[in-house]
């Protein structure tokens, strides 16, 4: 098989984006998670009003999956079947689910919200980001105790290998109790260079890096 | 090629594989109201529950009864130690050669909601400890170190497609040589969480559920745990084990379409299903049976039914959705069905689908509606979740 | 009424979380679903939760909701008739 080639990766911490050794965004330390969300989508100067009904970690897995895609442009060539998605994260939706949590335990006012329950689930953010770019091949979510580069690079190499994608995007997306950390890889096969070498080390480098 | 060497299966109809088997026979459905979840709804919604208590599983699994367990785990050891036993793993001296992956949807949340409370009343305190099973994860850790397994492990969780996604992932372990033997499946508790949540999203019926019928107006939420054991053919020879039948094909895709509902053409459903059977090499006339996703809501058995007739250009075969005896075993749906389909296959059988009268209006689809014995070569088995998550599994001989 | 539907269009922007939209825009005789504000099946069943949390009025299925749902003049018509009986 030939190379797999990172194209485009991004990572966004509470402190700030980073797509491609770049600078996007940065967040003033006293906001909230929220308002950091916000911000960062009106940024990006898209009108998409879905974002605001999305839990922060749907937010930001589409915000994350905005810059990865230059706003879906890199995908001109490639049929949405061929496109693929794997996510990762430690806690599933446990911030959500908190929430909701928190909405049954209301006594007098027993009202569980759906639209907060639709939000409880690990891969509803993957979902998002399949409706916002066309993403119709395989989609999954593997929830470890730490990010697991070698997991995600097993992956999606058999993807590739048995012809289910040309493209995929892979990553670890978590929001907790106003915290949150995205990191997400945009591969496809072709020439490479040494630091955009699909392998585990350069997946582990760039996750170091991006921790705060 | 992935060969299948065991099964294990708990449900609302059964404890083991063989009881099941003899619930889908007999035609008994395991929908009733709780016994073991102090639920508002618990004299009004029926639901698939798992008819023994922890302190029963702990007990018949030999656990340590000091420790805390959540239901999840529970169920997960029982039937996955059924797959494994029933494979003769218990003589495989390289433990690291055996995989295991495991589906849920909502990981340790039956121990977290008891506990939830007093975690908010009584702040951090000793009943942080409680908590440490909540992760999906967690599951997958008990069982792989009640069975000994050392080889690669992972968690799956894309709601109702959990189980049979870790089944794809399993069979990809294997032909890329990463494992020989992988134990692959889902499970997932009754909670209030998921009652109350269904309930809110106005799916759940107050009766037990109607698949595929006209007057269908939501799920049965249930419990339970299933999972298959994949091997190599080299491995199976090398053990001299009779197989159960062969994973042809699989095939995962998004429906891109809503978190939550099926589009109406089923266009992810139709893409699964085709997708699975071109790996098979099975052309649709070849396939004896589809064990369906069909939860009984308005929007799936719509939406997956329309997917069927395309898929199948009119002809479908005999179908039946067993949630009509399980209910709506989420993140396990898959594993559990899956066992059904090895059962069908071995037995030459095809199960009815329970409570069916009346064709959806502008479907004209009648499922299988009695048992009965055929040959049964090819199953195809569908498991759609949220977030447009569509896996279509085609088992053979 | 025109208070009741002044108040009911500020009320499905919160609850919708219709962030960008300005209330006094919203055509109360317009359809609510399938254009204009982009809403869809979870959107129906939030609006549920506001006709029982403002106005303690249930609404049973999503079937019903999609008549009392067509528009913000429908519901405002369904409170009133709802609260007199």
């Amino acid at each position: 098989m030939s190379e797999l080639n990172i194209r485009n990766w991004v990572y966004i911490n509470d402190q700030e984006a980073v797509m491609n050794d770049e600078q996007q965004f940065s967040f003033k330390k006293e906001d909230t998670a929220d308002q950091k969300l916000e911000q960062l989508y009106r940024s990006l100067g898209v009108a998409y009003p879905k974002f605001f009904k999305m839990d922060a970690q749907s937010k930001l897995g589409w915000a994350s999956a905005e810059y990865l895609c230059e706003g879906g442009k890199v995908f001109a060539t490639n049929a949405p079947e061929e496109r693929a998605l794997v996510l990762s994260n430690q806690k599933s939706s446990l911030d959500t689910d908190e929430q909701y949590q928190q909405s049954l335990n209301n006594q007098e006012e027993f009202l569980p919200s759906p639209s907060v329950f639709v939000y409880t689930l690990a891969n509803i953010v993957a979902g998002e980001i399949c409706i916002r770019h066309g993403i119709k091949g395989e989609n999954n979510f593997l929830i470890s105790e730490r990010f697991d580069a070698e997991a995600l690079v097993n992956y999606t190499r058999i993807l590739f290998e048995e012809e289910l994608c040309k493209q995929c995007l892979l990553g670890w997306v978590e929001a907790y109790r106003g915290r949150f950390k995205s990191i997400l890889w945009l591969v496809e096969k072709g020439e490479s260079t040494d630091d955009r070498l699909f392998t585990v080390k350069n997946l582990n480098q760039l996750y170091q890096k991006s921790e705060l | 090629m992935t060969w299948i060497t065991g099964i294990g299966t708990i449900s609302a109809i059964g404890w083991d594989v063989a009881s099941n088997y003899r619930s889908l026979l007999e035609g008994k459905d395991g929908i009733g109201y709780t016994q073991y979840i102090d639920t508002y709804h618990k004299m009004t919604l029926p639901v698939g529950e798992v008819k023994w208590s922890n302190e029963e599983l702990i007990s018949f699994l030999s656990l340590d009864n000091r420790d805390i367990y959540s239901r999840t785990e529970l169920l997960a050891i029982k039937a996955a130690k059924e797959a494994h036993d029933h494979a003769g793993l218990g003589g495989v001296k390289d433990r690291t050669r055996i995989a295991l992956i495991s589906g849920t949807s909502v990981g340790g949340m039956d121990l977290s909601e008891r506990y939830y409370k007093g975690y908010e009343l009584e702040g951090k305190g000793e009943l942080v400890s409680k908590f440490r099973k909540h992760g999906c994860y967690k599951h997958t850790e008990s069982t792989a170190k009640a069975l000994n397994i050392q080889g690669i492990s992972t968690t799956i969780s894309t709601a109702c497609s959990s189980a049979a996604n870790a089944i794809i992932y399993g069979a990809r372990l294997i032909e890329a040589g990463l494992a020989d033997i992988v134990i692959a499946g889902g499970v997932d508790p009754l909670s209030k969480f998921t009652i109350n949540g269904f309930n809110s999203l106005k799916i759940l019926d107050t009766e037990p559920t109607r698949p595929f019928d006209d007057s269908r107006v939501g799920l049965n939420l249930a419990e339970g745990a299933g999972y298959v054991v994949l091997e190599s053919e080299q491995s199976m020879k090398q053990r001299g084990v009779q197989p159960l039948g062969r994973l042809l094909g699989y095939a995962n895709t998004c429906d891109a379409y809503h978190q939550t509902a099926s589009s109406p053409e089923g266009k992810g459903a139709v893409l699964a299903m085709s997708n699975a059977l071109k790996m098979a090499g099975v052309i649709p006339a070849e396939v004896d049976y589809v064990n369906v996703h069909g939860t009984g809501t308005q929007n799936n058995d719509l939406s997956e039914g329309t997917a069927l007739k395309t898929v199948f250009e009119g002809k479908v075969p005999s179908f039946s959705s067993t949630k009509s005896y399980t209910g709506h075993t989420l993140g396990a749906s898959g594993g559990i069905e899956a066992a059904y389909s090895l059962l069908a296959i071995n037995n030459g059988v095809v199960y009815p689908n329970l409570r069916f009268k009346t064709s959806i209006t502008d479907l004209g689809l009648v499922p299988q509606q009695q048992v009965e014995y055929k040959t049964v070569n090819v199953v195809l088995s569908n498991s759609f979740g949220f977030g447009g998550n569509n896996t279509s599994l085609v088992f053979g001989k | 009424m025109s208070e009741l539907i002044a108040n009911l269009k500020q009320q499905i922007v919160q609850q919708l979380n219709l962030v960008d939209i300005d209330p006094a825009s919203i055509d109360e005789n317009a359809p609510l679903f399938g254009e204009g504000l982009g809403l869809d099946s979870i959107d129906a069943l939030e609006l549920i939760l506001l006709m029982q949390k403002n106005y303690q009025i249930k609404v049973a299925t999503a079937e019903e909701g999609q008549k009392v749902f067509s528009s913000v003049k429908a519901m405002a018509d369904f409170i009133v008739a709802n609260k007199k009986a």
